[in-house]
């Protein structure tokens, strides 16, 4: 045993670093990458059709049939920018389903990229100085090599 | 008490029976009371079969408890049959009938009670002090009662059962109901029967002896140490050996009735003796299956003479009656039938047919099947498949097609569950309550066969017995204030339910004295609910002010009501359901609640419509019919409003394409197809593309994390899978047109 580290600071290294690395999926809107932590995370399907149901937000797309459950999807992408959505047409897009405490909603992104560790002591929070309208569901950025990935807040996407 | 906990399988099956027992009980209960109530001039207060059947509950409740080792519920159960034993035996007399009811009723209620604890894990209440001494006390007061009159008329009425009994016994033995016998039984003198019967069972004896040469094997039984009750035990191993034994014979004979058997079977063990000794391996095994068996041994059949022998030496007058219960099941239809007549014998059928299922588990077969129906809309619409054309694949696919949807049928009922299951608990409530209030009341129920999901029953229950209470308590005056306002003497509660297609209709209604606005609005203003001027709340909404909490018109606090509690949970039951409730009462005439429930997962049929590229479902039962328009039946008001004239008539159109946004090419109304839809005898017209199809849909709710937008009110009462995995948007007609 190396005796210059006491086994105190072993463990407390070990703990932070157990506290600070959470697991977050990855995908692509609109050539952004995003994160989601993946405790929510409960499947992720081809986006097909759907239902639309009247007299809803516009981001609320409508209803899926989940292998017999009724899930309401919600485009990510109208949500943080409002209305704007002029999104890649034709293209096949994916739907993470999330089972947000105990409501299983799926979100429409273009891409599921893949899981990544993130540190969160190497998280930069987005605090006051929000610019648009995204920021407001987005708690911080990540940046590993090259990507800058943004961190969704989903409480807030969800709520 | 010892160890039956470890028997978990054996505890359900306990928990379920004397559940059903107490419940069957209880119906009986009621129906005698009305029965007496409404002839109280003739003498009959109990008939015969009543008698027998409450007996036998009794009997078997009691047989339950003592074996699981609740001895505060086999003591109130033995001594219900004490009393009943004593009704039997003498012309009750029904005056005393009151008392009896309340007793029991009240013996009925700790049993249930005891049930409610034992399902939560604990120990029933052993505090039966009280119970037993009013049981007593009645018993002595009718006893007397009975030594006034005839003393034979009991001793004959006993005889008799225990007879009826040993004759039960004799039959099953011989497998083979001498019908003519049997139908003797009520008028035959006792010494003719007795004979008759003896008579019977000698003849069989002696034919089975020529038949089988007297080639019997025994057994011998030891149960284990300190198992207590093992007469009871013993009676189980009879009864699981029943199937597989000729003329099973057994000693100490009347293990049932006497516990003072135990001695003698824990001292010289229990002996069995059956003719097929050839099946004596199968037999073994099952004696090696059963509980609490330590060890058994074959024995000589004549050591199982020599101790029959000695039992009928000693010539007890009491002959082995069987739980009757359990001889019903062995017995064929015919035989039970003549026993104790058509209407019990239906009974008993249907809950031979009845099993319990975990919730969960109907709702996975019903997901697998969902999979299933879309899984072969997948195959059937596979253009490579199309293309084959082989037609013994098309005929064999068609008839797969068809066991799926049977199945799929059969599934989806399989939840449904009639609301009678609730609605006759209500009369339980009604009686108990006019009783202490001294209110006579008739409690009426309507629809009583309407289905709902079972989920719904569980919740219902509470909140219909609040409303019940408050319209006893509140609602319905007393009997003289009723002669006064020149009502009927008894007071009426009506229970109503109906499916209406995209709802589930409760109306609870009394003609009693009705709501005062005035009184609401005073007591609201004491207590600052209100949260407008006085003069702008409607009529419905001051009525809809004592479903709020902490609302209550009641002076003082009864045991029923006043706490201004009940109204406001109800309410509150109702919309965890996603249901709603409103008030309506006239003075002087009676309030009328109604409570509409969505169906969650209800079977409706309904017509499929197309607009644009999304498809809808329309309730069939809201539709008049469908037509095509001409030119000539559009009228266009001043306003611009569409109309459409028809048959004489003028109806209002909605365009659903325009309400809710969709793109379409069809918005020329003599393009489109024209429903006439009607709620509550009012008629409208919808607009729509076209009508794809008519079918069965499994009601759906839109997922509780869209209640923010009240779709509900968009007119959207659900939404269902169709056969090819998509979801559809069922339209509820009546908000649809009060958008």
């Amino acid at each position: 045993m190396n005796n210059n580290i006491s086994d105190e600071e072993v463990s407390k290294c070990n703990e932070s670093n157990y506290n600070n690395i959470d697991k977050h999926i990855t995908f692509s809107i609109d050539a952004k990458v995003y994160c989601l932590s993946v405790s929510i995370v409960r499947s992720i399907v081809m986006f097909k059709g759907y239902t639309s149901v009247p007299n809803l937000p516009s981001y609320y797309k409508g209803l899926i049939n989940l292998r017999g459950d009724i899930v309401p999807i919600i485009d990510l992408f109208e949500k943080m920018n409002g209305n704007i959505g002029i999104l890649n047409n034709g293209k096949e897009r994916c739907l993470i389903v999330v089972d947000y405490l105990g409501d299983i909603v799926g979100l429409i992104v273009d891409y599921v990229l893949e899981v990544i560790d993130i540190d969160k002591s190497k998280i930069v929070h987005y605090s006051d100085y929000d610019m648009d309208n995204v920021h407001n569901y987005i708690t911080g950025v990540f940046k590993d090599s090259e990507d800058k990935k943004f961190i969704l807040d989903y409480k807030k996407i969800l709520k | 008490m010892k160890n039956f906990y470890n028997s978990e399988s054996m505890m359900e099956i306990f928990l379920l029976e004397v559940g059903e027992q107490l419940e069957s009980l209880d119906d009986l209960l009621l129906c005698i009371e009305k029965k007496d109530d409404l002839d109280k001039n003739s003498s009959q207060g109990f008939n015969k079969d009543d008698i027998e059947n409450i007996f036998r509950i009794m009997h078997t409740v009691k047989g339950a408890c003592a074996m699981m080792g609740f001895d505060s519920m086999a003591t109130i159960s033995h001594k219900l049959e004490d009393l009943f034993s004593l009704i039997r035996s003498n012309k009750y007399n029904n005056d005393r009938n009151v008392n009896l009811f309340n007793i029991l009723f009240d013996s009925c209620d700790f049993l249930k009670e005891s049930i409610e604890i034992i399902k939560k894990g604990d120990n029933p209440n052993t505090d039966i002090d009280d119970m037993i001494m009013s049981i007593d006390t009645f018993l002595e007061d009718i006893t007397v009662f009975y030594q006034d009159n005839n003393q034979s008329i009991l001793e004959e009425d006993i005889d008799k059962k225990t007879l009826l009994n040993k004759h039960i016994h004799d039959l099953n033995i011989m497998e083979k109901p001498n019908i003519n016998n049997k139908e003797n039984i009520p008028e035959i003198g006792i010494n003719d029967y007795s004979e008759s019967s003896t008579e019977s069972k000698e003849n069989i004896s002696e034919n089975n002896d020529t038949v089988l040469n007297n080639k019997k094997g025994a057994i011998r039984v030891y149960f284990d140490e300190d198992s207590g009750m093992e007469n009871l035990r013993a009676f189980l191993l009879i009864e699981s050996l029943k199937d597989i034994c000729y003329n099973l014979e057994y000693y100490p004979k009347n293990i049932e009735n006497n516990p003072e058997t135990c001695i003698d079977i824990v001292k010289d063990g229990f002996f069995l003796s059956f003719s097929n000794i050839e099946n004596i391996k199968i037999i073994e095994k099952t004696i090696e299956s059963s509980i609490n068996v330590k060890t058994y041994e074959v024995v000589d059949s004549r050591l199982f003479d020599k101790f029959n022998d000695r039992y009928n030496h000693e010539n007890i007058p009491k002959i082995p009656s069987v739980s009757k219960s359990i001889v019903e099941n062995l017995m064929d239809g015919s035989l039970y039938n003549d026993l104790d007549g058509d209407s019990f014998n239906s009974i008993k059928n249907s809950k031979q047919n009845l099993i319990n299922v975990n919730l969960l588990k109907l709702d996975k077969i019903m997901d697998i099947v969902g999979e299933i129906v879309i899984a072969e809309s997948i195959i059937s619409s596979n253009p490579e498949i199309k293309s084959l054309k082989i037609d013994g694949f098309t005929k064999s696919f068609m008839n797969l097609r068809k066991l799926i949807s049977e199945l799929k049928n059969d599934i989806m009922s399989i939840r449904m569950v009639p609301i009678s299951l609730v609605f006759h608990k209500m009369h339980r409530v009604v009686r108990d309550m006019s009783k202490k209030l001294n209110k006579s009341i008739d409690l009426i129920l309507v629809g009583e066969d309407t289905e709902v999901d079972k989920s719904i029953i569980d919740i219902l229950s509470d909140p219909l017995i609040h409303l019940i209470r408050n319209s006893i308590d509140h609602g319905i005056e007393k009997y003289t204030d009723r002669i006064k306002a020149k009502k009927q003497e008894k007071g009426r509660i009506v229970l109503f339910s109906q499916n209406t297609g995209g709802e589930i209709v409760i109306i609870v209604s009394d003609d009693g004295k009705g709501i005062d606005e005035k009184v609401i609005i005073e007591e609201a203003t004491k207590n600052r609910l209100l949260t407008k001027p006085i003069s702008e709340y409607s009529k419905k909404e001051i009525l809809s002010l004592i479903l709020m909490p902490g609302f209550s018109t009641t002076n003082s606090v009864t045991e029923f009501s006043g706490r201004g509690v009940g109204l406001d949970i109800v309410n509150k039951n109702i919309e965890s359901i996603g249901g709603n409730i409103t008030v309506d009462s006239d003075i002087g005439f009676g309030t009328t609640v109604i409570i509409k429930i969505p169906i969650t997962l209800a079977i409706i049929s309904g017509l499929e419509i197309c607009i644009g590229s999304q498809r809808y479902i329309i309730p069939l039962n809201y539709i008049n019919k469908s037509f095509r328009v001409s030119k000539e039946d559009i009228i266009i008001s001043s306003n611009g409003d569409e109309k459409i004239y028809k048959s004489n008539n003028i109806y209002n159109i909605i365009r659903l394409h325009e309400i809710y946004g969709i793109d379409t090419t069809i918005l020329n109304l003599v393009d489109g197809i024209i429903l006439e839809v009607e709620v509550d005898g009012f008629r409208y017209c919808l607009f729509v593309d076209s009508v794809s199809g008519e079918g069965q849909f499994v009601v759906k709710p839109i997922p509780k994390y869209l209640n923010k937008f009240d779709v509900k009110k968009s007119g959207i009462a659900g939404c269902t899978i169709l056969g090819d995995g998509s979801i559809s948007l069922i339209l509820d007609v009546y908000s649809l047109f009060n958008r």
